[in-house]
């Protein structure tokens, strides 16, 4: 529909978006800038080293394997979650979400203590795999809840078989979702630091990481993370080509009734195996490991008042993170799913840059955007403090070249914030941008636009309309990117490590305190700890990202 | 009052892409009457709609509104929520998470206080779904949805109303109570009302005109009873109405044909020579005749016949060989194989 028309984002919404891709692009402009600071000619070197080929083939390995068992595993859960005749299916889609709440870095310690000798290529493997499968799951099985179940009915009754179904009906329509899930696995395999590391898996973020802690080398770091930049790119753009028009607004009403579940034997033993499995292994390792590691603890007493201090810094920072990403993504996903333009998908896309860069890079390039204000005004007294927090960094400052007024105008407003809650907000929120992003923009995806005309034609306003209809239908969907994000900023280790302000302990940087001394019986407490508080987020998000999908999106209209 | 037209719609075009689906097309729709834009499924109704209201801009042409210019040579003036014209969507689009109240104060400049409370509930009566004032849209049968839907455009007061085939979505049964019913509501409080459909006896029974749109063309803008007795072209002629086509060649005096039923008399004076010939099932008469349907003098052999209960229709094979289908009340359904005498009742058309 509407081929032709011209779409113009309007202004109340556009300036927001624009600000938030702007804010999304300061970890980009830090990496050209400290890339390009000793020349181009540096530049190419770098990447033409063969030790940086080595690093790409083993780093496309890697996400290309745990992207496609990512993929298998999660449209399996979904199946199994939405389409077996299983009691208590959501619970069990809930438990198969859980992962999500365990950080990777802390699965990964839990399989190392378990079975020491999974060190490597496949350690990285299972532990990232696990982490990652929900995000093509939850998709997938909202969209399998959504999908009409008469269409599958008529297939069968045109003479094709159950399996001829699936494959040539069913999964055709629900790859959206599976390439969209691909795609956030895909980044955050080439974002992850804390599996990689304690696999000792050589890819990029782990010699990104190198780069800045024991060479100083920033500019090597910087050329690395931009080569993840272009790798962010390229999946990006390969994602939404996949994704092809099948993303286009809705029209009309009704969901598939009736929906059809599997009770045949042989679904039924596949679907059991297949949870059991991806329970204990995504589930079963890490708390079992955890839980071990607490019985050593009787040795010596908890402490409960540091955890409950830790609990309530995470969950401090985790609710101003999840609000603060919400208002930004808004009007991004606003934007991106009503008004489509090349405006609107190009800051959709700016989003997205973040998500490939490891923690450590962004948060780097906060700090790094809080000196640049600090150094511009002359607080020197800050300025050195912030110099003793992180000197690679000023390696940096003789190649500022603050080109791009815009952003010297935003890093302006980031001075007072050094050191302070705001600028640890501002780092996770560039990280979980694109998650809250996607979630606004696919729940809003979900309603009728012809819902939001009928609005304008009662004299609502653009702004009118958003407030009173858009954001209302979407609620569900904006809930579950704030609880995703809050879920995420709670277990984020590298930028609560560099930008939390002083004094505060998480559970999440407790945790990394006590593992990398390899002390788990002090981890134990505040890893069972982190995993059943995020468990909590993780519930709200599988609930209204797939459970709600069986309402009907508006209402029915059988007389 | 003021005699300025609610909608006067001049010259307007719009493509998409290479693909053109309005042409200049020209409608002026007076207030306080009900205009039906009439036309096949992808023929540029609901484009037209949607220009009116909008949420499209034609590449050529105005667009007035109450008399305002909304939308002038490819340039929206007025955004929608300024235009003052309501809409009532296909699927009825109610606001889910609004109450039917909610949804009907929507529109209303003060959503509060004592005048909106008092406007919903006119309104509300009006659609008789008082009681159902905090009832949730997803709770309502089809039917009841669309009339909240028209309650809810009714309620700010519009300039006009546009109405997207509002009754595709309910059966038939239902179709016909809530049309009834939101006509005689929007007869009732005055409205002026623009409303598309490709039913053509839902045009002919709602509209006080009724505007024919053929692949993107207004090819006759007409009271519905003009437009069934004297159809433009041929093709408008087959639209509205059933039409039975025959060949046949207008005489020189240019006032009757001969076709094969016959002599025939022409409603317009044609130009002599070989011509389209239409009539309306219901002029056709038959009447059971005892000849042997083999013989030469034989008019007529029914060849099959449909049974609709209050009427049925009765193909009749005339004696060129040619099919012509007839309406006849159900007592007068002859056997298949028997002869029948045709005669053709009141003028005819005829398209060169």
């Amino acid at each position: 529909m509407n081929v032709g028309r011209r779409v113009r984002v309007p202004a109340p919404l556009a300036l927001p978006a624009v600000a938030a891709a702007v804010i999304a692009l300061i970890p980009a402009f830090y990496l050209a800038t400290q890339a390009f600071a000793r020349g181009a000619g540096n530049v190419w070197d770098e990447i033409f080293q063969s030790r940086t080929w080595d690093l790409i083939v083993r780093s496309t390995w890697l996400t290309a394997v745990v992207t496609a068992a990512s993929i298998v595993v999660g449209t399996v859960g979904a199946w199994v979650t939405t389409r077996v005749a299983l009691p208590g299916r959501a619970v069990l889609l809930v438990l198969f979400a859980l992962p999500l709440a365990i950080p990777s870095y802390l699965s990964a310690f839990a399989w190392i203590s378990w079975q020491p000798g999974l060190e490597g290529f496949w350690g990285a493997v299972i532990v990232l795999t696990c982490a990652c499968y929900p995000y093509v799951m939850l998709p997938v099985a909202a969209a399998l809840r959504g999908l009409d179940s008469t269409q599958e009915d008529v297939a069968r009754s045109l003479g094709r078989t159950q399996r001829q179904v699936m494959w040539g009906l069913v999964l055709p329509q629900v790859r959206p979702s599976i390439t969209a899930g691909g795609l956030l696995v895909a980044l955050y395999v080439l974002s992850d630091f804390g599996a990689v590391a304690a696999m000792r898996y050589e890819t990029f973020t782990w010699v990104i990481y190198g780069a800045y802690r024991a060479g100083f080398n920033p500019s090597r770091a910087a050329i690395l993370s931009l080569v993840l930049v272009a790798a962010a790119l390229i999946l990006v753009t390969l994602e939404s080509r996949a994704r092809g028009r099948a993303g286009a607004v809705r029209i009309g009403s009704g969901v598939g009734r009736n929906r059809r579940n599997t009770a045949s034997p042989r679904a039924v033993v596949g679907a059991v195996v297949a949870s059991l499995s991806i329970i204990g292994v995504g589930l079963g390792v890490p708390v079992v490991s955890v839980i071990s590691w607490l019985g050593r603890e009787t040795q010596r007493s908890v402490p409960w008042a540091d955890v409950r201090g830790a609990i309530l810094d995470s969950f401090l920072i985790g609710l101003l993170t999840a609000i603060a990403t919400i208002l930004v993504a808004l009007p991004v996903g606003i934007a991106a799913s009503r008004y489509r333009s090349r405006f609107s998908s190009a800051v959709e896309r700016s989003t997205y840059v973040t998500h490939a860069l490891p923690g450590i890079v962004i948060a780097i390039s906060v700090v790094y955007a809080g000196i640049v204000g600090i150094a511009a005004s002359r607080y020197r007294s800050r300025f050195s403090s912030a110099v003793e927090r992180s000197t690679y960094v000023t390696h940096a400052l003789p190649g500022i070249v603050i080109a791009i007024s815009v952003v010297y105008a935003g890093i302006r407003l980031l001075r007072p914030w050094y050191q302070k809650l705001p600028l640890l907000v501002l780092g996770q929120l560039l990280i979980f941008l694109p998650l809250a992003v996607a979630a606004i923009r696919n729940s809003i995806e979900q309603s009728s636009a012809r819902i939001e005309e009928a609005a304008k034609s009662l004299g609502a306003g653009t702004m009118a309309t958003i407030r009173r209809v858009t954001v209302p239908l979407a609620l569900p969907g904006i809930g579950a990117a704030a609880a995703l994000t809050m879920l995420n900023a709670m277990k984020e280790l590298p930028t609560t490590l560099l930008l939390r302000p002083t004094g505060w302990e998480t559970l999440a940087t407790s945790i990394w305190k006590y593992s990398t001394v390899s002390d788990y019986s002090a981890v134990g407490p505040y890893a069972l700890t982190l995993m059943i508080v995020t468990a909590v987020p993780t519930a709200i998000v599988t609930s209204l990202t797939v459970l709600r999908v069986s309402r009907p999106s508006s209402p029915g209209r059988q007389g | 009052m003021n005699d300025t037209p609610a909608l006067v719609v001049d010259s307007v075009s719009h493509s998409f892409g290479a693909l053109g689906v309005l042409e200049g097309v020209s409608l002026a729709v007076p207030r306080g009457s009900i205009t039906a834009v009439l036309g096949p499924s992808g023929g540029g109704k609901t484009t037209l709609l949607r220009a009116v209201a909008g949420f499209e801009t034609p590449s050529e042409g105005t667009v007035r509104i109450a008399g305002d210019v909304v939308v002038h040579d490819g340039r929206s003036l007025v955004p929608p929520e300024r235009r003052g014209v309501t809409i009532v969507p296909q699927e009825g689009a109610l606001f889910p998470h609004l109450s039917v109240f909610d949804n009907i104060a929507f529109g209303l400049k003060k959503r509060r206080g004592s005048d909106a409370e008092k406007r919903v509930r006119h309104l509300l009566d009006v659609i008789e779904l008082g009681d159902l004032a905090d009832a949730r849209p997803s709770s309502l049968s089809g039917g009841m949805q669309q009339r909240v839907a028209l309650a809810r455009a009714l309620a700010p007061s519009p300039a006009l109303v546009l109405l997207d085939e509002p009754f595709t979505a309910l059966d038939a049964t239902l179709r016909q109570t809530v049309r009834d019913e939101v006509v005689a509501t929007l007869r009732r409080e005055g409205e002026t009302a623009l409303w598309v459909t490709h039913d053509q006896q839902e045009a002919l029974s709602v509209a006080d005109q009724v505007a024919v749109l053929l692949d993107g063309r207004l090819v006759q803008v007409a009271d519905p009873v003009t437009l069934y007795r004297e159809p433009a072209t041929k093709q408008v002629a087959q639209f509205v109405g059933d039409a039975v086509v025959l060949r046949g060649t207008v005489d020189h005096d240019g006032v009757h044909a001969l076709c094969d039923t016959g002599r025939v008399t022409l409603s317009r004076p044609a130009v002599a020579g070989p011509t389209d010939i239409v009539i309306r099932p219901e002029q056709i008469e038959i009447s059971a005749n005892s000849v042997d349907p083999n013989s030469p003098s034989c008019d007529g052999v029914v060849c099959s016949t449909r049974f609709f209960g209050h009427d049925g229709i009765v193909d009749v094979r005339l004696a060129s060989g040619f099919v012509v289908s007839v309406r006849v009340h159900a007592t007068l359904l002859p056997a298949v194989g028997e002869c029948v005498d045709v005669r053709v009742n009141g003028p005819v058309l005829a398209f060169a």
